[in-house]
């Protein structure tokens, strides 16, 4: 396969959401976004098997969202990703392979689509057929997320490079 | 995002076709700190007036409640009592006149065994009837008496949706920040729009997320209109109409319209 060919697409309806401090279910219009508050850490879980035509290469994660109601400052984001194979335990799950944080420029008009690309992370052992899990946290008591109001998750990306 | 509902939001979706015992009513439900009685969700019978809800039994135990009243009220109450500002989730298992159970977060179940003939419904409503709002969401009606393995998994965060018994499914709103998205059942309406609030932690799919697989076409194929480029970089490669080199057209699929991904094994 060749290089950027998209593997995992999640939309909000696909999040597992953590026992605790988990973004919300919310509309935006016609689309279905999650909700991460500004003032407390919140996260959402994807979950995937990585389909067959993975090589084993870097991944690129693409979030696409947008403010709730800013139309200034930033919001800070970490995206984690965890392996998740056999020989793992589902009530004791390994901690994450990798993880990146992202600035994301609040949009001058709230509603508008910012998409976010992070920076390459490589996932140690990672084949076709494990599981892969991908987290989202805004880090909303981190000094550099200095967005007012809801960051609104519309989509992820997962591809490989 | 939920919905705030009191009785000047009361969301009414009319009749839902429920003739006999058995059926459930359940949600997720936060209620307000008050020393009242408040309904979560109901149907009832217009005429006779009778009606089984689930409720909050803020005046005395502060327990969750499903109660049948047919010219006198039973009541089956949860063993433990609802927190005020926090989301909980009820279910009313009416699965005959002289068996109700009540669940809150899954557990804690409260049974009444007093007997209540049911004569009919034709209202179902969802939120409070006076004005203590109360926060909802999630909130479904089966046509059957759901098993207590299935509430386990409504109240650790299934969705109604989700369950193997969604065919029964009378009645369903998300109460994502509005009514009828999704609806299941007769279409909600409410007097005047209920607040918002945030939604409680709701897993909507069974299986996992989308992966992005390639198309795999495998042969042998047989083409009728090819050709073989005598010039070019293509030189020498066999072509079919509508495709360039390396690339294979599929009827049906125009020019530029989408891009198939993957392996031809021929």
């Amino acid at each position: 396969m060749a290089i950027g060919d998209t593997l995992l697409i999640f939309d909000p309806l696909a999040a597992h959401p953590p026992a605790t401090n988990f973004a919300t279910l919310d509309l935006r219009g016609d689309f279905v976004v999650l909700d991460f508050d500004a003032s407390t850490n919140e996260s959402a879980q994807f979950h995937a098997v990585v389909p067959s035509h993975y090589k084993g290469g870097e991944l690129r994660v693409t979030l696409t969202g947008t403010s709730s109601t800013a139309t200034s400052g930033a919001a800070k984001l970490r995206v984690e990703l965890t392996r998740i194979a056999a020989g793992d335990n589902l009530d004791s799950l390994p901690s994450a392979d990798a993880s990146a944080d992202l600035t994301v420029a609040c949009p001058a008009t709230s509603g508008l689509l910012v998409v976010s690309e992070l920076s390459l992370l490589s996932v140690a052992d990672l084949v076709a057929g494990d599981i892969l899990r991908v987290q989202v946290t805004r880090l909303a008591t981190d000094a550099a997320d200095i967005m007012t109001g809801d960051w609104e998750l519309v989509a992820v990306v997962v591809k490989e490079d | 995002m939920a919905l705030s509902v009191a009785l000047t939001q009361l969301i009414d979706l009319g009749a839902l076709g429920i003739t006999a015992y058995p059926f459930t009513l359940a949600g997720w439900f936060r209620v307000p700190n008050v020393n009242n009685l408040v309904t979560l969700m109901g149907i009832g019978n217009s005429t006779t007036g009778s009606y089984h809800r689930l409720i909050f039994l803020g005046q005395s135990t502060k327990s969750a409640g499903a109660v049948s009243s047919i010219t006198s009220t039973a009541t089956a109450s949860s063993t433990t009592a609802m927190t005020p500002g926090q989301w909980h989730h009820v279910v009313g298992v009416f699965e005959a006149a002289n068996l109700r159970r009540v669940y809150l977060d899954g557990g804690n179940v409260g049974t009444s065994s007093q007997n209540r003939v049911f004569d009919g419904a034709n209202q179902y409503s969802l939120g409070s009837l006076s004005s203590d709002a109360v926060e909802v969401a999630e909130a479904a009606v089966f046509k059957v008496a759901l098993t207590a393995g299935q509430i386990a998994m409504l109240a650790a965060g299934m969705s109604p949706l989700c369950l193997s018994v969604f065919a029964q499914l009378a009645a369903y709103q998300s109460c994502v920040r509005r009514l009828n998205w999704p609806g299941r059942g007769p279409v909600a309406s409410a007097a005047s729009a209920p607040g918002v609030a945030a939604h409680p932690r709701v897993f909507w799919r069974r299986n996992f997320g989308s992966q992005a697989l390639p198309y795999r076409l495998r042969g042998p194929f047989h083409s009728e209109q090819t050709f073989f480029q005598t010039a070019g970089p293509q030189a020498g490669q066999q072509l079919m109409a509508g495709a360039s080199g390396g690339q294979m057209a599929v009827a049906g699929v125009a020019a530029g319209a989408a891009m198939l991904s993957g392996e031809v094994q021929s």
